[in-house]
Order: C-alpha cells, then sequence, then structure tokens
C-alpha cells in the first residue's frame, strides 16, 4: 500500500502502520522502542478501563494500555500484540496492545487531512489527522494522547466506558 | 522498527576509585537546567565531600577529641576548593576560600590557637563555602545579588588571621553571627518539608548530586567484569550445547552459581555504611540542642553497618525527624534533668546493627519519656480515640498512638517540630522502604525508636499465593503465618458480624479479608484455602487466599504509577516460569479494608512491645541466651514430650512414605533432593511400626550446619517462646511457650544466637 507519488518522499514522514478492529492507524516509528509481536498479559485487578494489564519486558514489567479499551472496542482475547512506547511525561515506558502490526509506511504531507469532523469526541482526541489512499484511510495516531499520566489524568478511562457510538 | 539505545553516561576517573553516575544524575537537577558542565558536577561532588570532612572534624575539635590531624584535614578541605575553583572560574568562592585558606595556614602551623571562637568562624566559613556550592548547583551561578557577599565573613577571617583576635565570644552562640542561626532553621523546616513530599510520594522531589552518584571501588567494577564475562561465556556454551547433552545440567549449574555470586556482587557494590548518613548529625544535634537551650551529646555505635544505598537515603529524613524529637521532645532542660537526679547533660545515642537479616538503626535518648497521660488527653482531644478506649489502653498501647497522622503532643509549634507531621511521616517513609518502626519509652528514663530495614529493596523473600488462578506475592516482612483452613473448620474458625468476617485466631478474633472480594475477581472454590495472617500498620488482619505456591527470593520490579496508586500492588515480580506475579502492598490492603483507625485495640505490635517494654539497648544480645524471645517449631518428640527447637533452623517438614526410609548399617537414612539425608530417630518410632501406612513426620533441619531428619511424632505450633537457661537444679535448656514449658531438642539449644551449638557447652554451663 503506498501513501505516497514517489517524487515526494523526501518531505513525507516514516509510520508505522496498525491494524485494530476493522481500521488502520499509524504512530511515528520514532517514537515506537520496539515491537512485540506475541506477548503474554497479565490482568490486573481494579486496574483502571484503559489498562490491559502488564507484560514482562526485557526484566521490566510494562503496563499495557489497551487501545481497544480507548476506541472502546471489547477485549480482543485471541492476540497479543504490541508496541512499546515510552510516556514522556513519566519517562517510564509502556505497552500499546494492538490486533494486528502492519509495515512502516511513508507517507506524503500532501496526503494529510484533518479529522473529519464527524468523528465522535474520543477518538478525535487520539487522532491526528487521516491520509488518504485508494483503500482505506490511514488514521495517524497522537502518541502523546496515548500515555498512561495522560489517561489518567483527562479521564479517558471513564470515557471508555461509554462503549461504541 | 526504531529499537532506541538509552545512553547512559558512565564516567571513570582513574584515582584508585571510580565513580558511577546513576542516571537519575542525569536526569536529576542539574542537567535539566543544562547550565552545570561535567566538570563543574565533578568539583561539586568533590567538594561536598570535602565539606562533609570539615564538618567532622570541627565537630571533633570542639568536642575536643581531635585525633592531632584535624585542622590539617579542613586546611584540605578548603585548600582543595581553593585550588580547583580557580580554574574554573568562581571568584566569590575563591575569594572566600582564600580568606580561609590563609587563617587555616597559620592554624595549622600553630601560629595561631584553636579556641572555640576560631571553630566558630570556621564553621561559619564552612556555612558560606556550602552556600555558593548550592547556588552554583542550582543556578549554575554563585550569585551577584546583594544579599550574596561576603565581605563581612572574610573581613572576620582575615582579622584573626591577622591579630588572633575574633570578635566572637568564646563558646560562641550562633545568635551574633545572625546569618548563620537563620540558615540552620530554614534547613529545619526544609528537610521536614521533603520528608512530607517525599511521603506522598511527589515526584520532582529535590535530587541532589550526592545523593545520586555512588563511589565504588575499581577492584569490585573488576570483579564484575569478570563475572559478566563469564555470564556471557555461560550463554555462548548453552547456545552451543545439545538440550540432549550431559553437560547441560552442568551448564546450568554453572549458571546459577555465576548469577548468584553477580547478584551478591552488585549489592555489595551498592552498599554504603551507615556512617555516612550519621556524619550529618553532630551539627544537626548541636544546632537544635543550642535553639531548644538543652545540653545534649550524641554518641554513635555500628557505623560500619552496610545498607543499600537507597536505603540509606530513604532513612534520612525519618532519622533526622527522630533525632530531632529526641532532643526537642525528649530530652529535658538542664535545671529539670538536675531536678530529676539526672546528669545535666542528656544523651542521644544513634546505633546501627544487623539483626535477623535486616538493618535496625536506633534512636535513643535518656529524656522524659512518653507520657500516658498527656498522650492519650492529646489522643482525646484530636478525636483519634474516645475517652472510654482511653481508659483501657496500657502505657505501651498509648506510646503507638504517637504514629497516628496529625498527632503531635508539644503544646506550642517550635521552629524545629511540632507541625503534626512527625512520627507517621516517619512511620510512613519507613515502610515505604520496606521496613517498620517501634518506638519504646519508659516515662522519666527515656525513648527508643527502632527502624528497621531490610538489607536490599531488589530482593525480597516473599511468599506466592494464588487467587481466582492468578499469583500474587506477599512479602515476608508483612507475613506473620499462614493457616490452612479445611472446610469442616470453616464454620468453627471463620465468624462473621453482619458483612464482616472475622477469624479466630488462638482465642483472638483477626478481621478478615477475602483478596478475591477486594480484587473482585472470581475465586476457584477449592477443598480448603489458606488464610495469610499479615501486619500493617502495627495491626494484624488475616486475607484469605486459594492457595499458596512455595516461599521464594523474588525480585522486586517496579510498577508504573498508575498502578501503584491503587494502592494495591506495591510492585511486581517475574516467577521461574516467566509468569508475573503481582506484589500486594499490605498496607495499602489494610486501608482499603478500613482497619487502620485507632479504634482499633488491642495490637500485635503494642503486645509484643508490652511485652518487654524496659528491654535496654544491649542486653539480650550480648547477654547470652537467657530470656530471649524467638521463633519456636513445637512437636511431639517420638517419646511424647513437648520439644522445641529454632525455627531458623527448620528447613522443611515432610511426611515421608515408610517404604523411603531404609536403613543402611543400623542408621536410618532416606533420600532427600538427591541427597543422602541420615534420619535421627531418638524414640526407635520408626522400629514401632506405627506410620508404616499415614507415611512418617520428618523434619529437615539444620543442625550444626548440617543437613539432618529428626523423626517426630507430631507437629504441634510455631510460637514465640521465650528462653530459659539450664539452672543448678535442671541442666538443660527450656523454652517457656505459651505458658508451658518445652525442652529443646538436643543439639539445638540456642547459646549464642548460632543456631545450635557443640553440646560440650551444655556441659560446661551445667
Amino acid at each position: 500500500m503506498t501513501y505516497v507519488e514517489e517524487k515526494e518522499v523526501e518531505a513525507g514522514l516514516s509510520l508505522c502502520t496498525l491494524r485494530t478492529g476493522e481500521d488502520l492507524f499509524g504512530i511515528e516509528t520514532s517514537a515506537v522502542r520496539e515491537a512485540l509481536y506475541q506477548c503474554e498479559l497479565r490482568q490486573v485487578p481494579l486496574a483502571p478501563q484503559f489498562v490491559a494489564g502488564v507484560l514482562a519486558y526485557r526484566g521490566e514489567v510494562l503496563l499495557a494500555v489497551s487501545f481497544r479499551a480507548l476506541l472502546g472496542l471489547p477485549a480482543n482475547t485471541e492476540t497479543c500484540c504490541a508496541i512499546v512506547l515510552e510516556d514522556k511525561e513519566s519517562g517510564e515506558p509502556f505497552a500499546l496492545l494492538i490486533d494486528e502490526l502492519l509495515d512502516v509506511v511513508q507517507v506524503a504531507a500532501s496526503a494529510w487531512e484533518p479529522n473529519p469532523v464527524t468523528l465522535d469526541e474520543r477518538r478525535s482526541g487520539l487522532f491526528s489527522g487521516v491520509y488518504r489512499s485508494a483503500g482505506a484511510p490511514l488514521v495517524r495516531l497522537q502518541p502523546e494522547r496515548l500515555q498512561p499520566s495522560w489517561l489518567t489524568r483527562n479521564g479517558v478511562a471513564a470515557m471508555a466506558l461509554g462503549g461504541t457510538r | 522498527m526504531g529499537a532506541r539505545l538509552q545512553a547512559r553516561g558512565v564516567r571513570v576517573q582513574v584515582r584508585g576509585s571510580v565513580r558511577l553516575w546513576d542516571e537519575r544524575g542525569g536526569r536529576g537537577g542539574i542537567s535539566d537546567r543544562g547550565s552545570v558542565d561535567d566538570l563543574t558536577k565533578e568539583f561539586l561532588i568533590e567538594s561536598g565531600e570535602g565539606l562533609d570532612r570539615m564538618e567532622r572534624c570541627l565537630a571533633d575539635l570542639q568536642s575536643g577529641t581531635d585525633g592531632g590531624d584535624c585542622v590539617a584535614e579542613v586546611f584540605r578541605a578548603v585548600h582543595t576548593i581553593k585550588g580547583t575553583v580557580g580554574f574554573l572560574g568562581f571568584p566569590r568562592l575563591e575569594q572566600l576560600a582564600h580568606a580561609g585558606e590563609h587563617l587555616l595556614v597559620l592554624l595549622r602551623d600553630g601560629k595561631r590557637s584553636t579556641g572555640d571562637g576560631v571553630i566558630e568562624l570556621l564553621v561559619q566559613l564552612m556555612d558560606g563555602l556550602r552556600r555558593v556550592l548550592q547556588l552554583i548547583e542550582m543556578t549554575g551561578a554563585e550569585g551577584s545579588r546583594a544579599a550574596d557577599n561576603d565581605a563581612e565573613l572574610i573581613a572576620k577571617l582575615e582579622q584573626y588571621a591577622k591579630d588572633g583576635v575574633t570578635a566572637i565570644p568564646a563558646g560562641g552562640k550562633f545568635a551574633t553571627a545572625g546569618a548563620p542561626a537563620i540558615d540552620i532553621r530554614a534547613v529545619g523546616v526544609k528537610l521536614a518539608g521533603e520528608a512530607v513530599a517525599s511521603a506522598a510520594n511527589t515526584p520532582g522531589a529535590s535530587i541532589n548530586t550526592a545523593e545520586t552518584t555512588l563511589r565504588v571501588d575499581v577492584e569490585t567494577l573488576n570483579r564484575l567484569m569478570n563475572l559478566v564475562g563469564e555470564l556471557v561465556q555461560t550463554r555462548n556454551q548453552f547456545l552451543q550445547a545439545e538440550v540432549s547433552e550431559e553437560s547441560f545440567t552442568r551448564l546450568g549449574q554453572r549458571l546459577d552459581g555465576v548469577t548468584a555470586e553477580l547478584r551478591e556482587s552488585v549489592m555489595r557494590a551498592r552498599m554504603q555504611p551507615v556512617g555516612q548518613l550519621f556524619q550529618k548529625f553532630p551539627r544537626l544535634v548541636r544546632d537544635v540542642a543550642q535553639i531548644c537551650g538543652k545540653n545534649v551529646r550524641l554518641e554513635f555505635s555500628g557505623g560500619d553497618t552496610g545498607l543499600d544505598k537507597s536505603l540509606l537515603e530513604a532513612l534520612k529524613d525519618p532519622l533526622t525527624h527522630a533525632v530531632r524529637n529526641a532532643i526537642d521532645h525528649g530530652i529535658e532542660t538542664p535545671q529539670q534533668r538536675l531536678l530529676r537526679g539526672k546528669p545535666a547533660e542528656g544523651k542521644v545515642q544513634l546505633r546501627a546493627y544487623h539483626e535477623g537479616g535486616q538493618v535496625v538503626v536506633e534512636v535513643s535518648d535518656d529524656g522524659a519519656g512518653v507520657s500516658r497521660e498527656r498522650v492519650l488527653r492529646r489522643a482525646i482531644e484530636r478525636g483519634l480515640i474516645t475517652a472510654e478506649q482511653a481508659g483501657t489502653m496500657g502505657a505501651a498501647e498509648a506510646t503507638q498512638l504517637v504514629f497516628e497522622p496529625g498527632f503531635s503532643t508539644t503544646d506550642e509549634v517550635t521552629m524545629i517540630s511540632g507541625r503534626g507531621v512527625g512520627m507517621d511521616v516517619v512511620r510512613a517513609n519507613v515502610e515505604g522502604a520496606g521496613g517498620s518502626v517501634e518506638l519504646q519509652s519508659v516515662e522519666g528514663e527515656g525513648t527508643t525508636l527502632r527502624m528497621r530495614v531490610p538489607l536490599t529493596l531488589a530482593i525480597v523473600p516473599a511468599l506466592v499465593a494464588r487467587c481466582g488462578g492468578q499469583m500474587f506475592a506477599v512479602a515476608h516482612s508483612a507475613l506473620l503465618e499462614m493457616v490452612w483452613i479445611r472446610p469442616v473448620e470453616e464454620a468453627a474458625l471463620i465468624q462473621r458480624i453482619g458483612n464482616a468476617k472475622m477469624f479466630l485466631l488462638r482465642n483472638r478474633l483477626v478481621p478478615l479479608l477475602d483478596l478475591s472480594e477486594v480484587l473482585g475477581i472470581e475465586s476457584a472454590p477449592s477443598d480448603g484455602f489458606y488464610i495469610a495472617v499479615l501486619e500493617a500498620k502495627g495491626r494484624q488482619f488475616g486475607l484469605i487466599v486459594d492457595d499458596m505456591a512455595e516461599p521464594q527470593e523474588i525480585v522486586v520490579k517496579p510498577l508504573s504509577s498508575v498502578l501503584s496508586c491503587l494502592n494495591v500492588y506495591s510492585g511486581a515480580t517475574l516467577l521461574g516460569d516467566g509468569q508475573i506475579a503481582l506484589i500486594l502492598d499490605t498496607n495499602g490492603l489494610a486501608r482499603t479494608a478500613k482497619l487502620c483507625d485507632a479504634s482499633q485495640q488491642v495490637t500485635a505490635a503494642t503486645e509484643r512491645v508490652a511485652s518487654h517494654v524496659v528491654e535496654m539497648p544491649g542486653v539480650g544480645r550480648a547477654g547470652g541466651a537467657s530470656g530471649r524471645r524467638l521463633p519456636l517449631l513445637m512437636f511431639l518428640a517420638p517419646c511424647g514430650a513437648h520439644t522445641v527447637m529454632p525455627l531458623d533452623c527448620v528447613e522443611r517438614i515432610e511426611k515421608v512414605a515408610r517404604e523411603e526410609i531404609e536403613l543402611l548399617s543400623g542408621r536410618a537414612v532416606m533420600q532427600y533432593r538427591g541427597e543422602l539425608l541420615a534420619l535421627d530417630d531418638p524414640g526407635g518410632l520408626l522400629q514401632q511400626g506405627e506410620t508404616a501406612g499415614v507415611g512418617q513426620l520428618v523434619v529437615i533441619c539444620n543442625k550444626q550446619g548440617l543437613r539432618a531428619g529428626l523423626v517426630v511424632r507430631g507437629i504441634l505450633d510455631v510460637a514465640e517462646g521465650e528462653v530459659l537457661p539450664p539452672t543448678a537444679s535442671y541442666p538443660g535448656t527450656v523454652a517457656r511457650v505459651e505458658g508451658r514449658l518445652a525442652m529443646f531438642s538436643p543439639g539445638f539449644e540456642p547459646q549464642t544466637g548460632i543456631c545450635a551449638m557443640p553440646r560440650v557447652v551444655d556441659k560446661e554451663a551445667a
């Protein structure tokens, strides 16, 4: 899949693409520390809604944020695929649980469109625009909105309880 | 995929020692401001250490315990600062250090006498240097405001150097110097503030350069490097080896050995003598005593006791609080002391020692002690307890009330203490570091505050329990005992009042929490369950779990703040099979269950304290075994007698099928974990064949350093007992457990704290 015309590559941005539910998302490659294609998740009772659990990563125990919970989707128990990101505020790494990890793609600035106005509030807070393409649109994620410290402070946990629209 | 490497600066300084920069050092106070370069940072640490030495020497000089080289040492500290500061370009600091150095040369060469006045002057010089260094650390510059002026101090130093006369009277008070007195008060307030901040777990509390750096011997680093080399080598061999190969087991053992040694070496590298912590106290004690108008002498012991660096830092604030409290509230004024027949000079003792795998740091004073009446009156005023409850409380129980939040017995708020953030913060800090606090006090005689902390925070012995199919770990420090409840016993032992469950433990009701209910998880009902009896904040409670696994040493991993603020988990750990177990925060659980209000009466800690209130430091350790209390395993010996052995000696209790016990040339032996284990069967129980069908109980124990098996008739209980020494009429060592006497199993008599001593000693004692 290409979201870019060849000559524009230099001005483009490298996004790591992933799928969760039906949609396709992209996050800046530079924000991703590592990809975990399979991991063993340990649930944490009493944890906020957005927390899927904890997982072991290089001798550390990482908090796993459920991207599905953020989108208001039911939890996926079949696969456990995650990307390791860093919480810029607390300096701690954390994992974002997703359904499937795809390629790294180059996107052109010219293919960018702002979030559609019809998008629900919860999602528009997480996304920073869409890259159009012939196929499915690629939604760009705002890494800082996925950070546990931001989620705790802004009560997205409570919002995520609402379920899908 | 962008995997990122984090750069971690490790600077090596070749001068016999190496300094490791902690990662936090980079993130902490300094580099954020971007104004202090590495060279300056190095200078700040070195100067700080120099000034610490200077402080020690000045205290020695003042107390007259000068070993003869104190002035030279002070000179060196100031000289080094002056020498280094020249090329770093801090003229203000240079001028001050120069004036000080000039005077110190004269003192060192004996051209000026080191009277009291000059020591005060040198203390001022030290304060002045510290202030400038602090400014440099905080702002990167040495200050240029009108207040940042040392002219007066420099003039005084120069005047003394010139004619040997100081403006400060001998034995001078800080009042004449104005500025330092305010400084001390400011420090006092600041420290209290810090303690509150760290108790509240506020991130971004000031991180001092010296707190985040550690001096490590090059030798230690070399050993670590060698071990790492061996680890890599073993890994390479592992990668090449086939699982089926014979060498695989051997490789595993080697890996085990290397890991254990590596762990121990790293831990040792992190160990710092507690004496480092004590260093700043002579000054603090002197200053606080002066402000309070009291005469106080400070004594140390056990300064070379090693403690993990992070724990040392964690103890700093509680200890400062405790010492300040001891002087402000504990020690009486000289007049009062004389009236009570005590020497006018009060005594504060700081002691550190190892005890049972923990480090104990004690602050004791010979002051007024805690008054039961005053404490109770204040507690009632503050609404912590009711008047009726107060009536039933003993002195020891009342003493524990000072740990309640918001409790303060002084009638007025002084500069030093009395803001009601005292003892509860001390307890919160120490418990936060995995330790415990106890307070013993005898009215009119003094108070001892004892802080126990583990040797290291990173690895703790814990019990892994299962609940609803998930694994949870409970640190041993909080666990008192595990009780297995069989379905038939449940109705008798578990009682209910409304929704609240209580557990009948040795004729006492203990509040009970069901872990699956607290966490809202599905518990798997099975055949019986376990109750873990825990102690948090001096109160006992039971926690129902489904099952328990082996106790093990776990490596504590911190949890994200999102989870730690739930107050249910204190961390996580990776188990042998790669599973994650969450470590339960027992204090948090107790809070969740509202077990921590003061209305809860008889508590484990107070009972324990009540049982030996007047224990004086030293007695009971140096005094040998007599009167010592220790946990004991009580069992029925083959002859049917109640017998005990120290719990430390017990490794496991096994039920062994009769067929597994074999006879080798007349001795009973069995195979245990691949080893040959000789069984002691003093009563000939094996010959009687009673246990043929049901299996024989064997206590696997450590007898005089060797593993041994002891055949017993039955296991009775685990309880704390008092050791009674042999008497002329009865030559054996006996224990008193729960009111009745029991014999020590031969070879397990506690003599000098070592598990089991040769029996020769017995004969001598008899």
